[in-house]
């Protein structure tokens, strides 16, 4: 098998577990999710993971985090996708409006995006669902340049002017034509926006904008690092929700490759 | 008799297209001797320039030279063979661009340019200002301390191309490759050309790749490609005299010497001949064609 | 020209909308901006500590006057006042400066470098290819968090094997996790852009021509390539010194180190907006800067436009 084919079915494999555990956690995790034991256990064959600082087990807790980490993840990523093919395609009309969107573009790709994701998280605190679409509003700078490169494309192409010259509507040609043809790079950005968005979202959960409640893998860190695994030597605790964050990171990456078009250039992520 | 310069034989070259391998350049063998000239002729696209490149081991990626046997006597004496030709690309074989300027770095100075060239054939750093210099001369530059520092950019289209005769003068030249070194020029240019190449490179082995029959009148061989088959092969003043050949026929009639006759398309092609379909005397012998001889002279036709 | 020049107008405007933005956020949002404003919220205040605030921070005049006054405050280089901490942003977060620079400037200097020659090795080569084993690690590499890589780092070279300092800058061996991490997280994304951009310019013809020339793989990466793909690279150190900032606030936390980074965080979390505020400023003033001076370094590495403006 050639080399993509390798990393596509592994990425595959990684995802398919993850959403199997993100879908019936309950099935999966050896524990309940309130079910207390010691706390600060060491990793032991009743306990993967250990124990963290109220008793749970970890590995469960890690088992459930899954679906919450993925939801973020996804919805973060589907409104920045939504919003950067929509501010993409604005960019490609010819000028005065397309011109300042695509500086837009520009600007907001320049911005410091974590800094300005903590100054705007601690304005506007209230966990989940806006740190959802703050994430989401400062992802869609890199999808809505590669969308701008395809409608202005295709609106060059001899298909589109035949199309054009035989009198059809500019409406129907972008809905007929141009968006099935950026079909295939949505969902290669689609899926390296996954990608950031999940670094980010862990990133700032790390440094404690998440929601408590229902820990993503990111705010499990921040938990363990500020209830001191550290010092108690938890070594499982610290580590292991930044490896899921990892696996999961390459699952997507992988996939991504198989819809790229070009063999040669491997995509900077981030 | 003396040995030849450089004497190269290769069965074929592919190209490897997703699952398909497509035959580019079919069998191809020719020599040539010191201070001789071979002029390569072709259409684009007839495998003319992969031939150039094979012998200096630069084919693209997906293209294989298959049974390729390249044997390379230099100045000095020393005989490489096989693969180890590659190693001599730069120094013993030497190659011209078609295109001065787009050949050169546009970040580089000529004098950069040179020095390169110069110090990995072994000059060292006080002799390389001299030579370089010196080079440029031959090349037909009467001050070269005035273009040795600009920048390709700052060049016109001759001017670049005396600069990669210049960077073809490495000292330890035997053979050199010229690809499409007279277009766009007229019949005076290209006599210019050939006559520099000549006083230049007395003793080096002359591998001319054009597109135009009439450099083959100032070569001392010729070889026709088409499609990558070889039509004709031989010394030019026999293959000019009587070319057995329809399709070199062709090409000679095309030439504005001799009328500019045209060769309009009068059949579906098939796979005897790649002029069938243009050929004004195909017939049904055409179907079962093959290489007829006289001499040193080959041809491919019925 | 039209290149550079367009980042550095983008790199301005990024930085007034960031002007902007400060300016907005506390008066947009629902609630009181005097809570914003002060860190205090209204309960705590009584009418005549709430007067005295709305006069001092001219909440009680037009939004147009309240703009000239928040410029003012940027102008005259207090940045505003922190209530909490009883000093002006300025001096807070001029004495928290230097430790970020001194992890995020050679960290920045050490990726970039290390992207630049393993990237040129992996973009062009004729023997040896680097590329089939170097590239699928950058990009494992690319996709550890930031925090993991810190975390790991502290716990293999700090705890088990007891060699490095982790906590704080007070020596030189004090610098060398903090600056790895940033290092092993940033080389990745350098890398793979030196990496596509050579690719690119391999397929050029004066490489042709140079390999024709019987150039060695070295000299056709440094003195041919390497000119070539200067601009950009220059114009992404620049960018990539706004990164190497935003990742020190996860290396500063972790490795307690007491700059900038560290700063914004204990400034969220005591709720101390106009600090918070004022790193936004001081972070994105920096990140505009170092674009526009690495912009004015690519224009200054070509030759043609060198040579088009005597």
């Amino acid at each position: 098998m050639s080399r993509r084919k390798v990393l596509t079915v592994i990425g595959i494999v990684l995802l398919l577990g993850f959403a199997v555990m993100a879908a019936i956690p309950s099935a999966i995790a050896p524990y309940g999710q309130k079910e207390m034991f010691q706390s600060w256990l060491n990793p032991s064959p009743e306990h993967p993971l250990g124990t963290n600082r109220l008793g749970y087990d970890i590995m469960t807790e890690m088992i459930y985090g899954t679906r919450t980490t993925l939801v973020t993840g996804l919805l973060s990523s589907l409104i920045s996708l939504a919003l950067g093919a929509a501010v993409g395609a604005l960019a490609a009309e010819e000028g005065f409006i397309g011109r300042m969107v695509d500086g837009l573009i520009d600007v907001m790709a320049m911005l410091p995006k974590l800094v300005v994701l903590i100054v705007l998280g601690s304005f506007i605190r209230g966990g989940g669902l806006s740190l959802i679409i703050l994430i989401s509003v400062f992802s869609w700078s890199s999808t809505a340049r590669t969308v701008r490169a395809r409608v202005i494309e295709l609106k060059h192409s001899a298909f589109t002017e035949n199309l054009r010259i035989e009198g059809f509507s500019d409406f129907h040609i972008l809905v007929r034509h141009t968006i099935p043809n950026t079909s295939d790079i949505l969902v290669s950005r689609f899926l390296l926006g996954l990608n950031s968005c999940i670094m980010m979202e862990s990133t700032l959960s790390f440094l404690g904008f998440g929601d408590t409640f229902h820990p993503t893998w990111g705010t499990m860190v921040n938990m363990a690092y500020r209830n001191g695994a550290f010092i108690r030597q938890a070594y499982a605790y610290l580590l292991s929700p930044g490896i899921c964050i990892m696996l999961l990171s390459l699952s997507f990456y992988f996939m991504s490759i198989h819809f790229s078009s070009r063999k040669e250039e491997v995509e900077e992520v981030i | 008799m003396p040995d030849s310069v450089l004497s190269y034989h290769s069965d074929k070259m592919t190209a490897s297209l997703k699952n398909t391998e497509k035959t580019l350049v079919g069998e191809i063998d020719f020599s040539i001797m010191q201070g001789e000239k071979l002029a390569l002729i072709g259409e684009t696209g007839s495998g003319k320039t992969l031939t150039a490149l094979s012998i200096m081991g630069l084919l693209p990626q997906n293209v294989e030279c298959k049974g390729l046997r390249i044997k390379l006597q230099c100045k000095g004496g020393r005989t490489h063979v096989g693969p180890d030709v590659f190693r001599t690309a730069g120094s013993a074989v030497v190659y011209i661009p078609q295109n001065g300027l787009e050949s050169l770095n546009p970040r580089r100075k000529v004098r950069a340019h040179l020095y390169d060239t110069l110090r990995k054939n072994g000059y060292d750093k006080l002799a390389v200002a001299q030579k370089a210099l010196e080079m440029l001369k031959l090349a037909g530059f009467e001050s070269p301390e005035d273009i040795i520092d600009l920048y390709p950019f700052q060049l016109s289209g001759g001017m670049a191309q005396r600069v990669t005769i210049a960077l073809a003068m490495t000292g330890r030249e035997s053979l050199i490759i010229a690809d499409e070194p007279t277009n766009g020029l007229d019949q005076v240019g290209r006599d210019n050309f050939l006559r520099l190449l000549d006083s230049r490179f007395p003793e080096a082995a002359k591998l001319v790749i054009t597109h135009d029959m009439a450099v083959a009148a100032l070569t001392d061989k010729v070889i026709v490609l088409k499609n990558g088959i070889v039509m004709e092969q031989g010394p030019s003043d026999l293959v000019l005299e009587r070319p057995g050949c329809q399709y070199t026929k062709a090409l000679m009639d095309a030439l504005v010497g001799n009328g500019m006759k045209e060769t309009p398309r009068l059949r579906d092609p098939d796979s005897c001949c790649p002029f069938y379909s243009r050929c004004s005397k195909a017939c049904s012998s055409c179907f079962s064609v093959s290489n007829r001889k006289d001499g040193e002279h080959v041809w491919r036709c019925i | 020209m039209r290149r550079e020049l367009r980042s550095m107008v983008t790199a301005v405007i990024c930085f007034l909308l960031v002007i902007v933005l400060n300016f907005l956020l506390p008066r947009l949002l629902p609630g009181n901006p005097l809570a914003y404003l002060t860190g205090v919220s209204e309960e705590g205040l009584t009418t005549v500590q709430e007067e005295y605030y709305v006069h001092a921070l001219h909440l009680d005049e037009g939004l147009s006057r309240q703009f000239a006054h928040y410029l003012g405050s940027l102008l005259d280089g207090t940045l505003g006042y922190s209530f909490k901490k009883d000093a002006p942003v300025s001096s807070l977060i001029a004495d928290r400066i230097w430790p970020t620079l001194k992890i995020s400037v050679p960290s920045l200097l050490i990726s970039s470098a290390l992207g630049l020659v393993l990237g040129l090795s992996s973009g062009f080569a004729t023997k040896r290819r680097t590329d089939s084993w170097l590239t699928p690690l950058m990009i494992v590499l690319n996709a550890v968090p930031s925090f993991l890589m810190a975390l790991s780092l502290v716990l293999v070279f700090g705890f088990k094997l007891r060699l490095l300092p982790y906590a704080g800058l007070s020596s030189f061996a004090h610098l060398i996790l903090p600056v790895t991490t940033l290092v092993l997280g940033m080389t990745p994304s350098r890398y793979l852009l030196v990496r596509n951009m050579v690719a690119v310019q391999a397929k050029e013809r004066y490489v042709l021509y140079a390999r024709q020339r019987g150039l060695s793989d070295r000299r056709i990466r440094y003195s041919y390539i390497l000119g070539n793909i200067a601009g950009p690279f220059i114009m992404a150190l620049g960018i990539g010194f706004g990164l190497a900032v935003s990742g020190s606030v996860v290396v500063e936390n972790i490795f307690s180190i007491n700059g900038m980074g560290k700063l914004l965080t204990e400034a969220v979390y005591t709720l101390d907006y106009p600090l918070v505020q004022g790193v936004l400023f001081v972070s994105t003033a920096i990140m505009a800067i170092a674009i526009i001076l690495s912009d004015l370094a690519a224009l200054a590495v070509n030759p043609k436009r060198r040579l088009e403006n005597e």
